[in-house]
């Protein structure tokens, strides 16, 4: 753990413990939502990847966006999105941040500049990097962050926006959250060369960081939020992280693209939240029943949020032909 | 009232757009000193520059998917798509993104961008730069698409679309952009949804888009000297479709022909005979006829290239063979 | 503290899952991540681990059985207390958290009533279910049922087919025994009155004016019967329908209110409260004519007399209206100067 103590640290670290902490909560809500065949449709879980959302997210501020994936729950909470209205949108309920309209792949929180999960793997990219274009063309300041997966450098768009965004020196930050696998399939299998090296290609300062360090996550992000608000975006970060689900709730028999004993080794070793916790507790800035207790006040609050949400309304049936269009000029 | 160019209205609409709402910006290929391989945009650059007038590497998917994201965060981007086939490589960021945006947010987002293009046949360009693919994105819900027939619509309808909160696809016919017509000097604009009659007739109806408005005219004319009396309906937009006005001119004539240069399978022509058989059937004394492009890809050659696209006289004969009751 | 184990939804579009082996009997120690249970979905079989440490103390679903998704298969306790065992043929899985209506939960969006597009009503098909089905454009066929014409009848007369609007001129103008059979409104009961006038004062009639201008016959007879039809049924304004042979049916508003000589159709009018059906010019020499929407007055010429017939349903008119209508029209026929006074 690279990192400094001083009191106005303290406040980061424990809303950074925190944010972590409700993000795994969050998702296993939804994995036992989905198993129990409460919650329609399908979903990936982010647990074991919330160092990088949180890490990142905690060095932007409302007003810079983000453009989040399939993966999104993570990325959502990260960016300041409330339980309620998350597990609503899930469940396809009327309070949902969508209305129902979007479901856990196209959760989107304008409020907080989260400008949507995107259910095309790399779908999500040129908006982005168009987000990152409004912000040099009006002056706004605001940097984007496009999250996506390993998988996703293999889509052609990448390399289109990269260029543009290079060329014209937009405020953007590619995160791409490498996971080892991609789908069903290890990355090694699906990306030739280095990541990194593709982004320099295109003379892009580019970095790799460990994943499941959340200071270290939040480091470079501060770092590089900073120099593109200076102007000199746009940058590359490749995060090495683990998920530690199947591709989809659902996808439990994965022997064949990856052992049980991989799966228990990043648990046991590198889990984001209980390291940070340790160092935590190591640094005396948190006692283990603070911890404890922050842990089931957040538990409570997302098993409140389920059971509201479960019983919350769906949206009327009218609402069925309602916002394919914009109204107005 | 003086005349000019379809080109030259395009341009005056952009311009004026630009003057009046710095969101705006234009991107695309060789648009900015290029001013585009029709020389639509030329001068734009001079007047606004390159901040607002982007040239792009050759990424459609690219500039189409920035665009998405630009609107949804404040601008109004105007993407200039150089020839309309390459709305292929744009389809996913166009009808997964920006089509569906709004919706899936719950309405909480918006995509007020306008994808400039083209259609049309008969310049002897062959089947990667000919098609007319207008029924393909009227297919996706959350898309707007124009269709202008003249200068004065193109100018019209283009300023309405910039000024819409949605994705709209205007599509120019790049084998009028030459062509001249009345323009006023004062500005106007021309509401979507709002067909125009463009001649009164009682013996049939001949709806005609784009670039078969004028081949709808030139038939009516045709069968005037026949003692055969056509009604000629601009829809000018397809989406939203001014079915009213189809619909009640087909119950007035009791005959229709529906006229579009895409192609006629599961084009748009099937969808608007449709409508009328739907919302006209009991006023019908006739089957409602679809003629659209052929279903081959455009040839190369003059010699084929020139079968493929339906003609004022074979409009003509089909509107004489229903009135004869021979269809 | 018990945690209920269900059968999860491992598929995409997974209802039930087919449970093939328990690896836990009831009394065994699991831990969260244990394999509990090999499950078999519309894909593959899948292990399928425990959710919760504890102990197995009742199975509720047999190897074999194939399960609704969601349905509770298992218990898992804190401790030993709860009795253990196993599956038995009056304990089926039954669905979890009833409150939560499982079973209603949608898996895919709920269903939605869809806008219906509007569709024009139809009108009432009139034609008789005979020989086969008559061809006729929508146009015709909503005509003809408005009009109370019968396509059949233009069918069994070998006219060629298909039907347009334009052929409908040709049915009205048919003579009536072309359409053997081919009654329209069955239903209704029609009533009937004929009667017979000299010809002569018509005819002398029709030439009188003819010097005076050029008025058809037809509408002299159309002017006559709007006058007698007035006076038997008192109404106010009356649209009169004139047909001859091979020529296309018009209809006047109030001919018998204006000059002879200054009647002119109306070329929008639909609707006819009356039908004249002229036949003298034809070799006909006495019609019964039909028509369900309006009373109908048929005119044939015979050797030295006119014959007039008036048709009707009861609904439309009554046996005095009726005999009082044909009587009034004979009189003028027999004295058509009355007419001019």
């Amino acid at each position: 753990m690279a990192a400094r103590k001083s009191k106005a640290n303290t406040e980061a670290y424990l809303r950074m413990y925190r944010q972590m902490a409700r993000i795994r909560a969050f998702e296993d809500n939804a994995n036992q939502l989905y198993l129990s065949a409460k919650m329609p449709g399908l979903t990936h879980m982010y647990s074991g990847q919330e160092a990088v959302a949180v890490g990142i997210c905690e060095a932007l501020t409302s007003d810079d966006k983000i453009t989040s994936t399939h993966r999104g729950h993570g990325h959502c909470v990260a960016k300041g999105a409330e339980f309620r209205q998350m597990f609503c949108e899930l469940l396809g309920k009327a309070e949902g941040y969508c209305r129902g309209k979007g479901g856990s792949m196209h959760i989107a929180d304008q409020a907080n500049g989260n400008l949507g999960a995107n259910a095309i793997v790399g779908g999500s990219m040129g908006i982005a990097t168009g987000s990152a274009l409004t912000a040099k063309r009006q002056g706004t300041g605001h940097v984007t962050v496009c999250f996506f997966g390993d998988g996703a450098t293999a889509q052609g768009v990448w390399y289109e926006v990269m260029n543009m965004a290079a060329l014209w020196k937009l405020p953007i930050i590619y995160a791409c959250e490498n996971n080892g696998y991609s789908e069903y399939t290890k990355t090694a299998e699906i990306a030739a060369g280095s990541l990194t090296a593709r982004a320099e290609a295109f003379g892009i300062d580019s970095f790799t960081v460990d994943g499941q360090d959340v200071l270290a996550v939040n480091d470079l992000a501060q770092t590089l939020v900073a120099r593109c608000r200076k102007g000199e975006g746009p940058f590359f970060v490749e995060l090495e992280t683990y998920r530690y689900h199947g591709h989809h709730v659902g996808d439990i028999n994965r022997d064949y693209y990856r052992t049980k004993d991989e799966e228990a080794d990043w648990k046991k070793h590198r889990d984001p939240i209980v390291n940070f916790g340790k160092w935590l507790i190591g640094q005396k800035i948190v006692t283990p029943d603070e911890l404890v207790s922050m842990d089931n006040e957040v538990r409570a609050d997302a098993e409140a949020a389920v059971q509201y949400a479960l019983e919350a309304p769906y949206p009327d049936v009218r609402e069925v032909d309602m916002h394919v269009f914009a109204e107005g000029a | 009232m003086r005349e000019i160019t379809l080109s030259r209205a395009v341009n005056e609409a952009i311009a004026e757009e630009m003057r009046r709402d710095p969101a705006i910006f234009l991107i695309g290929e060789d648009v900015a000193e290029a001013g585009t391989p029709f020389k639509v945009l030329s001068g734009l650059v001079e007047e606004f520059g390159t901040e607002r007038i982007i040239d792009t590497p050759i990424s459609e998917p690219g500039f189409m998917g920035m665009a998405v994201g630009a609107a949804m965060t404040g601008s109004r981007p105007i993407v200039d798509l150089m020839f309309g086939d390459f709305i292929f490589l744009v389809m996913d960021q166009l009808c997964n993104q920006a089509a569906k945006t709004h919706y899936m947010s719950g309405g909480k987002l918006k995509v007020p961008l306008v994808l400039r293009t083209n259609l049309g046949a008969t310049r002897r360009s062959a089947a990667q730069h000919s098609q007319s693919l207008h029924a393909l994105v009227a297919h996706i819900p959350g898309l707007k698409v124009a269709l202008p027939s003249s200068a004065y619509e193109a100018k019209g309808l283009l300023k309405t679309a910039i000024r819409d909160d949605n994705p709209v696809v205007i599509f120019e016919d790049k084998l009028m952009y030459n062509d001249k017509a009345p323009v006023p000097e004062e500005e106007y604009l021309l509401p979507f949804g709002k067909a125009e009659i463009l001649r009164q007739g009682k013996d049939v109806t001949l709806v005609g888009t784009s670039s078969m408005v004028q081949v709808c005219r030139k038939a009516a004319d045709l069968l005037a000297a026949d003692g055969i009396s056509a009604e000629v309906i601009d829809p000018r937009t397809i989406v939203p479709l001014d079915e009213d006005t189809i619909v009640g001119s087909a119950k007035k004539t009791s005959r229709a022909i529906v006229v579009d240069e895409g192609h006629q399978n599961f084009g748009v022509t099937a969808e608007i005979a449709a409508r009328i058989a739907d919302k006209a059937f009991y006023y019908l004394d006739n089957p409602v006829q679809r003629m659209g492009a052929m279903d081959v890809p455009v040839p190369f050659s003059p010699a084929l290239e020139d079968l493929t696209v339906p003609t004022p006289e074979q409009v003509a004969e089909r509107a004489r063979r229903l009135c004869r009751g021979e269809i | 503290m018990t945690h209920e184990v269900i059968m999860p939804a491992l598929g995409m579009a997974q209802e039930t899952g087919l449970l093939l082996a328990w690896r836990k009997q009831p009394g065994d120690a699991v831990k969260i991540g244990d394999v509990l249970m090999e499950v078999e979905t519309d894909k593959a079989a899948m292990e399928v681990e425990a959710q919760a440490d504890g102990f197995v103390t009742e199975l509720r679903a047999k190897e074999g059985e194939d399960v609704p998704v969601g349905a509770v298969i298992a218990i898992i306790s804190a401790s030993m207390d709860k009795a253990a065992g196993a599956p038995t043929e009056d304990a089926p899985a039954t669905p979890a958290a009833t409150t939560d209506k499982v079973d209603d939960t949608p898996r895919v969006a709920p269903t939605v009533a869809k806008p219906t597009p509007q569709i024009p009503e139809k009108p009432k098909d009139t034609a008789p279910p005979s020989e086969g089905r008559v061809l006729a454009s929508p146009k015709a066929k909503r005509l003809a049922a408005e009009q109370g014409l019968d396509l059949t009848r233009l069918a069994k007369a070998g006219h060629p087919q298909p039907y347009r609007a334009a052929d409908l001129d040709h049915l009205k103008g048919m003579h009536a025994s072309q359409a053997d059979g081919g009654q329209v409104g069955a239903a209704s009961q029609r009533i009937f009155a004929r009667a017979s006038v000299p010809a002569a004062p018509f005819d002398e009639f029709c030439d009188w004016l003819a010097g005076q201008g050029a008025v058809a016959a037809d509408l002299v007879l159309a002017t006559f019967a709007a006058g007698s039809f007035r006076s038997a049924t008192g109404l106010q304004t009356l649209a009169v329908s004139v047909s001859a042979p091979r020529k296309p049916s018009r209809i006047f508003q109030d001919p018998d209110r204006c000059g002879l000589l200054d009647l002119s159709e109306d070329e929008d009018g639909q609707h006819a409260d009356l039908i004249v059906y002229d036949l003298t010019a034809s070799r006909l020499t006495e019609a019964e004519l039909a028509a369900t929407h309006a009373p109908t007055v048929t005119i044939a010429r015979g050797q030295a007399n006119l014959t007039v017939s008036l048709s009707a349903t009861r609904e439309q008119l009554d046996d005095e209206v009726l005999i009082a209508m044909l009587d009034a029209f004979a009189g003028r026929l027999e004295e058509p100067l009355r007419q001019l006074l």
